[in-house]
């Protein structure tokens, strides 16, 4: 088990990084997501400036949460890629048979999560100076070692929660033949409504922010929040909050996409190929 | 008339270890309604030669004419009287109908739309596969969509058809169609058909004329029946037991200009089929097999086939070749 | 034969080659966006698909106009959903086109046929605006039913700056198709980076320009080097201040020279690219 899930993290590493220099590996993805995060940022900003209440402390809410969010929508996908990547090129029918497709798709999830981990802080970084250098504001955000260690066990922990959902489009990749990047499409843009990455669950009519308390991420992202831009107080009760509801959706994952690897050997999705 | 003209044809590519020699003063002409085989292992610059001929890259020296038009000078006249096909393609637009897929194709060609429907229908009734003309493309399996691949080719209806490996990996019967519309298309309607493959059954079956090819030069250009009996030495075929397969290089055998071997694991044998210098090795070869703890079974003289003459050509056969064995 | 008359029927031949090669071009450029928006509409699954990236980002930026202060701002997010689906459009189903029919083998049989392959790239424009127009139209309906935002019925100047934007955007799209005819799957990777960049300076969900920009001034002029910036701008001008062409000849001319900069610059490219590539032979590296 721990030997295949080695493999499957150095195969994706390999995938990640592989096609040229590591390190502009990182610079590429780090510019999208400073420009993601930015953009969220100057939205914000011409609106509240045209209502003459720009308020920094929004923007702070705003970087922390689209950066974290930008983290998350960009590895949930890894495993909808795997399989349908693997079914086009026979890869995944192969894994299949060899009883190793869970920590194929683990391992998978690993290799994305770690370049995201770099391209999240780096752009958390990033946008930082550039909101000082374009708009003149300095932010309050606290980058002390402990801060930086709770963002980072923040992301560890989403770990599990990515994982969870990422089994269930994986198990959605089983199935679809074509357009298979359509599902994730739809999550990312729900995430981005829900996770409160760009505005709290509380300003949603309800009862839409019962579905924002319900994902582990708006947890993580609350937490997240708390260690950069506090209270701290808050912190201990989000991250139990992620890790109890990211280790759910974790099981929810793992038995949606065993029952669906099943039902797709049934009905012969296995090694269907992906147009 | 001479369809497909190549003088002194010589390609050059600069990569990282060096110059690298694809074509070396290829010269030959093919006569329309003739299908035309270039017979060669892989990497013996089949794909460069057609290349060049359908304009894709330039030669390093030589000229080359298709229609009587050059392919460096006149290359946009070349590129509206040919057609084209490679195995290794996996050409169209996956959710339009394959109908849909072949009038485009030859839209790029300006042939009118009535005249392309009427050519669609009997490209798919010659290569059978009518009822598949209204189901996307995705929905094809692999022996459908060869097929309309090398329908393809025909669509413009064209004076010369350049095929590279057009049945490699093709069912059976796919490939019979194939070859059947080859043999029709070139005596009915007078077209050209040039054919690029390393399949001595297919050069053998369909080709007018083949040349043998390797390392980018041509090696001989005939009919298969008479490079076949120009073979002169004796072929002869060896069954021994496993042991046989230790002789690697055939050649290396006091007497024989070149060979082959083929192993069966499955029953511990190995065939070793070899072109003597003459009758009087037979002997000789024998002993030295003996010598070596190899055990024959049988041996009889067989007909020669291409790759034989291949083999008394360059000293090795095709697979060798590829592993890069030298003669 | 006077040479009056040798002169007459060599014309009369030159005629009839120009006939035939325009001939050619035509049938070719709408067959391409045929096939392209027969592909597209054929399956209304795609136009689901690709309504969903732009239309939950402009909802959710929208909100946040709303959370910041301004619900009459809302129009700029939505109307941002509705133009970044052709920037989507033009970098992965424009810009990397030839380099997948490169891959595939298709840009074999477009090169060794006599179809320009600037007839193939404007067919391919033509059909990318008319088949992502149902995904840009579903983004602005539903945007506009839920959040209301106050704007000018469009007249003449919205319809010519929105056909200017997509010429010039699109004219973008030949340009990069050309350069990464070169690359591999770097151009993918450099999809991917250009994407959130250039919607980030071009101002979609924003303005970058002009009096309600937040960017410095330094960055606000490297942004109107993008066409897609100026047409942004001109669009929410138009449509949510009332201006006409009076005050957007600057965008307009501006946009106009970009479009037909971009394109020229973009065939004479491919030209070059596919010259070059027929010398070293590496135009098809990928296929066999």
């Amino acid at each position: 088990m721990i030997r295949k899930l080695a493999a499957s993290i150095m195969l994706g590493l390999e995938r990640e990084f592989g096609w040229t220099f590591p390190p502009l590996v990182i610079l590429l993805s780090m510019i999208p997501a400073t420009a993601g995060v930015l953009t969220a940022v100057m939205v914000y900003w011409v609106g509240a400036s045209a209502a003459d209440r720009a308020d920094p402390r929004w923007v702070a809410f705003l970087i922390v949460g689209a950066s974290l969010y930008t983290h998350f929508a960009s590895y949930i996908w890894a495993p909808l890629s795997a399989v349908s990547e693997g079914k086009a090129s026979y890869t995944y029918p192969l894994v299949f048979i060899s009883h190793s497709s869970l920590s194929y798709i683990a391992g998978r999830v690993v290799a994305s999560f770690i370049e995201s981990s770099f391209t999240a802080v780096l752009a958390l970084g990033a946008a930082t100076l550039a909101v000082k250098a374009l708009l003149g504001v300095t932010l309050e955000l606290s980058f002390t070692p402990l801060s930086i260690a709770l963002f980072s066990i923040g992301m560890i922990v989403g770990l599990l929660a990515a994982l969870g959902l990422g089994l269930m489009l994986a198990a959605y990749a089983i199935f679809v033949t074509r357009l298979e990047w359509g599902l994730p499409v739809y999550i990312s843009g729900i995430l981005m409504i829900f996770s409160e990455a760009i505005f709290p669950s509380s300003a949603l009519p309800a009862p839409l922010p019962i579905i924002a308390e319900s994902l582990p991420f708006t947890h993580i992202i609350r937490a997240a929040r708390a260690a950069l831009i506090g209270p701290l107080s808050l912190y201990p009760a989000e991250i139990l909050a992620a890790a109890l509801l990211g280790f759910a959706w974790f099981l929810t994952g793992l038995a949606v996409y065993t029952y669906s690897e099943g039902i797709g050997r049934r009905r012969g999705y296995i090694d269907y190929r992906v147009v | 008339m001479a369809n497909v003209v190549a003088e002194n044809l010589t390609r050059v590519f600069e990569t990282k270890s060096g110059r690298l020699l694809a074509l070396d003063s290829v010269s030959f002409e093919v006569q329309t309604g003739e299908v035309f085989g270039l017979l060669g292992p892989n990497g013996a610059g089949k794909t460069t030669l057609i290349r060049i001929l359908t304009t894709l890259l330039l030669p390093t020296y030589g000229r080359a004419l298709v229609g009587g038009f050059d392919v460096v000078k006149e290359a946009k006249k070349v590129r509206s009287i040919i057609g084209f096909s490679s195995s290794s393609e996996r050409v169209g637009f996956d959710f339009v109908t394959a109908r849909r897929n072949l009038w485009f194709f030859s839209q790029l060609y300006g042939t009118p739309t009535g005249e392309a429907n009427r050519r669609i229908e009997e490209l798919a009734a010659l290569l059978e596969f009518q009822d598949q003309l209204d189901r996307k493309l995705y929905t094809l399996t692999t022996g459908y969509r060869q097929r309309l691949n090398i329908a393809r080719a025909f669509i413009n209806d064209p004076q010369v058809v350049f095929f590279d490996e057009p049945t490699n990996g093709m069912d059976v019967f796919s490939a019979k169609k194939v070859r059947e519309l080859f043999v029709k298309e070139a005596k009915t309607n007078s077209r050209t058909i040039f054919l690029a493959t390393h399949n001595m059954f297919e050069a053998e079956e369909v080709c007018d004329r083949v040349a043998i090819i390797d390392r980018g030069r041509i090696l001989a250009i005939d009919s298969p029946e008479n490079l076949k009996s120009s073979l002169s030495k004796p072929v002869v075929l060896f069954e021994t037991d496993i042991a046989g397969a230790s002789i690697s290089d055939p050649t290396r055998l006091d007497g024989v200009v070149g060979g082959t071997i083929k192993v069966d694991n499955e029953n511990e044998t190995a065939k070793i089929r070899v072109i003597l210098r003459d009758e009087d090795f037979l002997e000789r070869v024998l002993q030295l097999l003996e010598k070596r703890g190899i055990r024959v079974f049988n041996y009889q003289r067989i007909e020669p086939t291409l790759e034989d003459v291949f083999i008394s050509l360059v000293g090795a056969g095709f697979a060798e070749r590829e592993r890069g064995i030298e003669a | 034969m006077s040479s009056l008359a040798l002169w007459g029927r060599a014309s009369r031949r030159g005629r009839g080659v120009l006939r035939r090669s325009f001939v050619i071009w035509v049938k070719v450029a709408v067959s391409r966006a045929l096939i392209r928006v027969i592909a597209m509409y054929g399956d209304p699954l795609w136009i689901v698909v690709n309504v969903g990236g732009p239309m939950l980002t402009s909802l959710a930026l929208a909100f946040l106009y709303m959370l910041a202060g301004l619900s009459s701002l809302t129009g700029f997010a939505i109307l941002g959903g509705g133009m970044v689906a052709y920037w989507g459009n033009v970098l992965w189903s424009m810009a990397s086109q030839l380099n997948w029919d490169k891959r595939s083998g298709m840009l074999y049989l477009y090169i060794a046929s006599p179809a320009p392959l600037t007839a193939l790239l404007i067919g391919m424009s033509l059909g990318g605006i008319l088949g992502t127009l149902p995904s840009s139209i579903a983004v602005l309906i539903i945007g506009a039913l839920l959040f209301k935002p106050p704007f000018t019925p469009p007249t003449i100047t919205v319809a010519l700056v929105f056909m200017l934007t997509l010429v010039a955007l699109y004219g973008m799209g030949i340009a990069l198709s050309s350069l990464y005819l070169i690359l591999g799957r770097e151009s993918e990777e450099i999809n991917e980076a250009l994407y959130e960049p250039i919607s980030f300076l071009s101002g979609i969900y924003f303005p970058s320009i002009g009096r309600f920009s937040p960017l410095p001034l330094a960055i606000q002029a490297i942004a109107s080097l993008i066409p897609l910036t100026l047409g942004m701008d001109a669009l929410r001008r138009t449509l949510f201040y009332a201006e006409g062409l009076a005050e957007l000849w600057p965008n307009i001319s501006a946009l106009a020279a970009m479009a037909a900069a971009s394109i020229l610059i973009g065939l004479r490219t491919l030209s070059f690219i596919e010259r070059r590539g027929r010398e070293t032979g590496d135009i098809l590296v990928g296929m066999k």
